[in-house]
């Protein structure tokens, strides 16, 4: 059986078809795990977060005029349930403080030091290398999510890094590391 | 300076520190968790419409400074109340909810009051709703003797007229071509209702029996994360009798119910009256904002409304902060002058709404003050175009290439 297309697994969730939302579901699980990581550098936090989207998309996918827009529509979701997370958990969580919240003893300064570097970017470039590198997305599905062209990820990913090094070197961080 | 394929070690580096393998996702134990949501989605028939009150709303604050605004306003605030009431899971001793919803789920017309309780002698809005797809609004003065403003909206052909009947003028807009098509309140309304009777975010409770406009009325008070509304129903009928709402930064209270009244037809005609001169077409139409009512946007509101700051995002949500601030200057204007600033302003967030993820907008106008030619205040990529337009705080506008973006 020939695997469906997104817009058609879309047009079919709208309609009433719940599988054709979990299949939905699956394909987007990583992407909203790491959008969620971003605002809440929480993993099991994160994987809550993206059930939560997924169970507010539900109830709204009904109501999604542009279907071609659905992955954006469904990260612009998922931003909001971690930041309500964040509000809601702020005395227990210290959200978008990656550098600390995810420390273990294993960790070597270096690796610390890099934490540091994504934290400390504006929110929209922490959000790019956290797709690229916690999960591992493609750069179709980064495409995709955040409805940008590939030479603009390419740009954008390119300045995050710079401003990562700067960073880095402004902190001691060996060049030949880099 | 490193290029990007240089920073090879930097890129394992980052996959050490937060890369993690994917995470299998269980779909089973997911609807397992996630009964309600999936009940309401097998309730929804095909298309309907549950979040269009967004857009509704939204088209409300965006013309919130004109006359045609407090009464935009007014009809989605009161959508939203009237909806909210609709708990069935919450009985209250006393009083049957099912009754009070019944009336507003089934009515061909409902008739109301709506006002504005910031101030002394504020307008009164009668807001009058034939069938679903038309409705009237009468801005009346506070004795509700003269009717100073109406405004009549055509949800099926996306067009709203406004009249004034002191100076006669008549204003055609046409909806058509907006981000999203305008629903029927009616509609959202009913969707709405859904959506809040399974809504755990919302804590109702009872404020108990007292007398209301003359008559023994029964309150609820319903809270919810953004604001909170009360309800009066009358003890005998279970007819709304009063309601209450704090939103953000507005407080509206709504009287004088009234359900299946006869509406006569020509309340509701989009055609201009005799004896009425039109304002110029151009500065009506939503439909084609371009740049440049953006950038007036931006100064309008940076000059008139902030004090030469511009606003700290570029939202709905900002400029209904500065809701109580732009009722304060719209006192000290002419209708006329109120309604061309709320025009302006309406074209630069359509523009705006206009936006799509791939033109890639960007905000950074918090506190930067009007006539500062270093600071940019936002960016975006015009549709098919490898450069950006950004504009500072002098409102000039520039193409920047993406690598030489503000940082």
């Amino acid at each position: 059986m020939p695997e469906r297309t997104e817009l058609h697994l879309i047009e079919t969730a709208a309609s009433g078809d719940i599988e054709s939302f979990g299949e939905l579901c699956q394909r987007y699980y990583a992407a909203m795990i790491a959008v969620a990581y971003t605002v809440l550098s929480d993993h099991q936090l994160a994987e809550d977060a993206a059930q939560e989207s997924f169970a507010r998309a539900l109830v709204r996918i009904k109501s999604l005029k542009e279907r071609a827009k659905f992955a954006p529509w469904l990260a612009a979701i998922c931003r909001n349930v971690a930041k309500d997370m964040v509000a809601a958990k702020a005395k227990r969580i210290n959200a978008g403080d990656l550098s600390n919240t995810v420390m273990n003893d294993n960790d070597d300064e270096n690796i610390r030091a890099v934490r540091r570097a994504i934290e400390q970017l504006p929110s929209p470039a922490k959000e790019l290398i956290v797709l690229r590198y916690y999960n591992n997305l493609s750069y179709e599905q980064i495409c995709s999510l955040l409805g940008i062209s590939r030479a603009t990820i390419n740009g954008r990913l390119s300045r995050a890094k710079r401003k990562m090094a700067a960073y880095l070197r402004k902190n001691g961080f060996p060049e030949n590391r880099l | 300076m490193k290029r990007q394929e240089e920073y090879k070690n930097l890129d394992e580096m980052i996959s050490r520190a937060i890369g993690r393998d994917k995470t299998q996702f269980d779909f089973d134990k997911w609807k397992a968790n996630h009964k309600k949501e999936i009940q309401i989605y097998e309730s929804q028939t095909t298309n309907q419409k549950v979040s269009r009150s967004v857009w509704i709303f939204e088209i409300g604050r965006i013309i919130m400074k004109s006359r045609i605004s407090k009464i935009a306003a007014a009809a989605v605030i009161i959508i939203a109340i009237l909806t909210a009431i609709h708990f069935s899971g919450s009985p209250i001793e006393g009083i049957a909810w099912a009754d009070v919803v019944r009336p507003i789920l089934t009515a061909d017309t409902v008739v109301f009051h709506a006002r504005s309780v910031e101030g002394e002698n504020l307008p009164i809005t009668k807001i009058m709703n034939m069938g679903t797809q038309r409705v009237r609004s009468e801005i009346l003065s506070a004795d509700k003797k003269t009717v100073q403003v109406i405004v009549i909206t055509d949800f099926d052909t996306s067009r709203m007229l406004t009249l004034n009947p002191k100076q006669k003028i008549a204003a055609l807009i046409d909806l058509k071509d907006l981000p999203e098509k305008p629903e029927n309140f009616v509609e959202i309304m009913r969707n709405m209702i859904t959506e809040l009777q399974h809504d755990p975010n919302v804590s109702i409770e009872s404020l108990g029996e007292k007398e209301i406009d003359g008559r023994m009325a029964q309150g609820l008070q319903a809270t919810e994360p953004e604001g909170e509304l009360i309800i009066w129903a009358d003890s005998q009928t279970s007819l709304p009798i009063r309601i209450e709402q704090k939103w953000h930064q507005i407080h509206y209270e709504f009287t004088d119910f009234e359900f299946d009244v006869v509406l006569d037809e020509s309340l509701f005609s989009m055609d201009i009256p005799e004896g009425y001169s039109t304002m110029p077409k151009a500065m009506l139409s939503l439909t084609s904002a371009t740049e440049q009512d953006l950038v007036e946007t931006l100064r309008s509101w940076a000059e008139v409304i902030r004090d030469g700051v511009f606003p700290k995002d570029f939202s709905t949500q900002a400029y209904m902060d500065d809701v109580p601030k732009i009722r304060k200057l719209a006192s000290q204007h002419s209708k006329e002058q109120n309604l061309e600033y709320g025009l302006k302003m309406a074209r630069g967030f359509v523009f705006f709404k206009l936006l799509k993820a791939e033109n890639d907008w960007h905000y950074v106008g918090e506190n930067v003050k009007l006539g500062d030619a270093n600071s940019p205040v936002c960016w975006y990529k015009p549709t098919g175009s490898q450069t950006y337009r950004v504009i500072y705080g002098d409102l000039t506008v520039k193409d920047v290439a993406p690598e030489d973006l503000p940082e």
